[in-house]
């Protein structure tokens, strides 16, 4: 593939065969993030787990101290008081026939969408719209409760969900190239120690395989595995 | 991986596998090739658990999905539409979905733990099995086989035998298999679709065992060869090009191997002869009789068996065989092609490619005169004897008769044992002439419908796909005969390297007319993909010129070539000439020095006769040398 003169500028700034410490991959990852635009810092691990069985399918939600550096707007379906609390929380929409008509209609301006269990057979209807764009509310994410106002905080402090794909990769995002080192040392670490207490019992073999960084924009950066987990 | 061990397997005497054994990786692409009736189909049925080994035991990892396209399709009856149908894979993802909504709907009354898990356990086995894309990706699946939007709402048993054979694919590309096996899935498919499908399967993660006679198609898409052949697997690495290479080399080997051993074996006999009534030697040539008697000999791989065509010299007749001039066809409703014009001359070989259903089958119909056009002319020529071999030739063979019964029905008065000599050429030796056709693999009976042909003396062949099911070899020998075919020939057919051999001329259409391009069929296909890469599949494409230059170039170098040889040839001729009388004169020298007469000569002319032997002898030699030397200088250039 052909890469522009900034990447395999970048590119050169990287030893490939190398694993960086946390915090000096990080360094390298800001220097080499010079996009013209905020570049996000996406963590990508390698898990030795199979997600075709259940067990192995790793998935959670982890809370990032500094935020993933995006604004997060919050939909919340609810009825009736609750559409008040969401207010209240700072939710960006809230009610029901309303967004529900909307949705249909192809509206997807919302980066979470939280519903409370009572309003769930309604929001079932939309799956395929909001599945297919992984907006579908979830019980173990968080986002199918009745605390519908602790789960706008969270959403809004920068509470993410995350799920390994089929081969067992797991992409998050960390943060923006703005942040500053520690900021995202802090966020990966956090993120790490999340994903290593979800270690299924049942697994043979190593769990955490291989850690990189890469930012929207940049090379790739391996990580030394311990260095993120301490 | 899938692991197959110590396998047999036989119908009656006839030995299919014997003690096989081959191990296939979890990403592995391999092509599957070997002759007709050589139990390609019968492997893919055994790794698919559809046939069971007479011994032997296959292995397939627990939770491992193995799917598998059969190459005659069972026609789908159903009155379904065509994306329900192919949904219906689906069918257990959506049963998970109506679970969910069952629970969604449990939940505004109660939200306790337990039930909010059983959700979120629902929920995500959905995800997982895509059912969220279920529809998207069947439709980009459809689109990708060929199928049209409005083909959707089709009932299934609409579609002809070749879209079946693409629904039942479809269907098994959305099951996300970990392993494929495809039995030749390229029969019956257009450039288009091919293209794509080459792209799909390009990237699918899984292991992929594909039956195909299409060596580009192979060549592109695999990255190892199984051969089965004389009973035997054999997995080659690399594409089908280097198989090819390697295949070359064993058999040298193997051919390196027998002679050497033949050369021991002799050798031994010789010794064995020389020495068996003397004493001292009697314990020597006891062993070696010993070890004669346990040398197996090695004995290659049979040599390749191949078809042999020779069409029966047919009458010939007019020129044009066939002329087009503005003609125009519809059915009710649907206009086919108009405004097209063409002409095919006698003796010419001549392409009709387009997608499916653009109307080829039309215009041979309308040329065999079963339809008759509604604008414009089309000529035939007088003396036109015109055989056809339809797509679906099923039809025109009688299931229930023997190999041997349908060919003599085919040509009464030729007596059985040129017949079954003829049989023998289109490989149905021993007992095969007597298997009714309803046993025969797809490629025998396309065999044998080709030879019905080759005993009808027409002089127009008219070919619908006659290369679907042939393996290599035969579509190699087929294409050469059809070379020779002094008629003229019409053939229908997606296989490049086929065409390629044969075709100089292509009839093509675009948007509902159909052009001439003259050229062969690689050349079509480079222009057409560059035109529509460009956008522009509209112009005709101009290969004429091109050919034309390319012919003159090389006509040129044939002539540079033949000049530069002129002298050594001449010097060869006269080289041969001394060496022919000398030979002679040596003959008479040989001959003298037996018969009595040489008693009589005197003694000096007893030294005469010899030394002029000698000198003669060592004459031949120096020529001999040289003549070899301009011979090899010959055939390097």
């Amino acid at each position: 593939m052909k890469h522009s003169r900034r990447y395999s500028a970048n590119s050169e700034l990287i030893d490939k065969t190398v694993e960086y410490p946390l915090l000096e991959g990080v360094r390298i990852l800001k220097q080499a993030a010079n996009a013209k635009f905020d570049e996000s810092i996406e963590l990508t691990l390698n898990l030795g787990v199979d997600p075709r069985y259940s067990e192995q399918n790793i998935r959670g939600t982890a809370i990032l101290p500094h935020g993933t550096g995006k604004k997060v707007r919050v939909l919340v379906l609810a009825q009736g008081d609750k559409v008040k609390e969401a207010l209240e929380a700072a939710a960006d929409y809230a009610g029901l026939e309303e967004y529900i008509k909307k949705i249909e209609e192809g509206w997807f301006e919302f980066d979470v969408c939280i519903a409370t269990p009572d309003v769930m057979r309604h929001v079932g209807k939309l799956g395929r719209a909001l599945g297919t764009r992984g907006l579908m509310p979830n019980p173990k994410t968080g986002t199918v409760t009745d605390n519908v106002k602790q789960a706008v905080r969270e959403s809004k402090a920068g509470k993410i969900s995350f799920r390994v794909d089929k081969y067992g990769i797991l992409h998050v995002l960390v943060g923006k190239a703005s942040f500053s080192e520690e900021q995202l040392a802090d966020n990966i670490r956090n993120m790490m120690n999340t994903v290593m207490k979800l270690k299924p019992a049942s697994l043979k073999g190593t769990y955490l395989r291989k850690v990189t960084l890469s930012s929207s924009q940049g090379p790739g950066i391996k990580i030394e595995k311990q260095s993120a987990l301490a | 991986m899938i692991q197959l061990a110590d396998i047999s397997l036989n119908f009656g005497p006839q030995i299919l596998f014997d003690h096989i054994a081959l191990s296939i990786d979890p990403s592995k692409h391999l092509g599957l090739v070997g002759q007709n009736g050589s139990g390609k189909s019968t492997l893919l049925k055994l790794i698919a658990g559809m046939q069971e080994a007479s011994a032997g035991s296959v292995v397939v990892p627990r939770n491992w999905n193995v799917a598998y396209l059969p190459q005659e399709i069972t026609y789908n009856r159903s009155q379904k539409p065509l994306l329900n149908e192919v949904l219906s894979v689906f069918d257990h993802v959506f049963g998970i979905e109506k679970q969910m909504r069952v629970i969604e709907h449990q939940l505004s009354e109660r939200s306790d733990a337990e039930l909010l898990q059983e959700y979120d356990h629902l929920q995500e086995r959905f995800h997982r099995l895509n059912g969220y894309q279920a529809e998207a990706k069947t439709k980009e699946i459809l689109s990708g086989l060929g199928f049209r939007e409005k083909d959707l709402s089709r009932a299934v048993s609409e579609f002809s035998g070749g879209w079946q054979m693409r629904i039942a694919l479809a269907k098994l590309l959305l099951d996300e298999p970990d392993c494929l096996l495809l039995d030749e899935p390229t029969n019956h498919m257009d450039l288009e679709t091919l293209v794509w499908l080459e792209n799909l399967l390009s990237r699918f993660r899984g292991a992929l065992i594909i039956v195909s006679h299409d060596r580009y198609f192979l060549d592109k898409l695999v990255q190892g060869i199984i051969e089965v052949e004389n009973a035997k697997v054999t997995l080659y690495p690399g594409n089908y090009t280097d198989y090819e290479v390697r295949k070359e080399e064993r058999l040298e080997h193997e051919f390196a191997v027998m002679r050497n051993q033949e050369r021991k074996i002799a050798h031994m006999q010789q010794f064995i002869e020389r020495f068996r009534y003397k004493a001292s030697k009697a314990r020597q040539v006891q062993s070696r009789i010993k070890q004669l008697s346990r040398i197996t000999v090695h004995e290659p791989e049979i040599m390749k068996r191949h078809i042999r065509f020779r069409f029966t010299r047919a009458e010939r007749s007019g020129d044009p065989v066939a002329a087009a001039t503005n003609l125009a066809f519809s059915y009710p409703g649907t206009p086919v092609f108009s405004n097209t014009n063409f002409e095919i001359r006698r003796g010419e070989k001549v392409a009709l490619v387009g997608p499916n259903g653009v109307g080829k089958s039309t215009l041979m119909k309308l040329i065999t005169g079963e339809l008759t056009a509604d604008e414009g002319t089309l000529k035939s020529a007088y003396n036109l004897k015109i055989a056809y071999f339809a797509q679906q030739h099923l039809e025109q063979l009688d299931l229930s008769k023997s190999v041997l019964e349908e060919i003599w029905g085919a040509a009464p008065e030729l007596p059985r044992n040129e017949i079954r000599g003829l049989l023998g050429r289109f490989l149905f030796s021993g007992e095969d002439v007597d298997k009714p056709v309803l046993v025969l693999s797809g490629g025998e009976k396309s065999r044998l419908v080709l030879m019905k042909l080759l005993l009808s003396k027409a002089n127009f062949l008219i070919l619908d796909e006659p290369t679907n099911h042939l393996d290599m070899q035969s579509k190699e020998i087929l294409a050469e005969a059809l070379d020779e075919f002094e008629g003229s020939v019409l053939i229908v057919s997606h296989d490049r390297f086929f065409l390629d051999m044969l075709v100089t001329k292509v009839i093509y259409f675009k948007d509902g007319v159909a052009r001439e391009y003259l050229g062969n069929y690689s050349e079509y296909e480079e222009k057409f993909l560059a035109l529509v890469a460009a956008g522009d599949a509209e112009k005709p494409l101009e290969g004429l010129n091109e050919r034309k230059a390319q012919k003159r170039r090389e006509a040129e170098e044939r002539q540079a070539r033949y000049r530069a040889l002129k002298g050594v040839r001449e010097e060869l001729e006269k080289l041969e000439k001394i060496i022919a009388k000398l030979d002679a004169r040596k003959n008479e020298l040989d001959a003298l020095f037996i018969s009595p007469d040489f008693k009589n000569l005197s003694i000096r002319e007893m030294h005469e006769r010899s030394r002029e032997h000698e000198k003669i002898s060592s004459q031949l030699k120096q020529h001999e040398n040289k003549w070899l030397e301009l011979q090899d200088k010959i055939e390097n250039t």
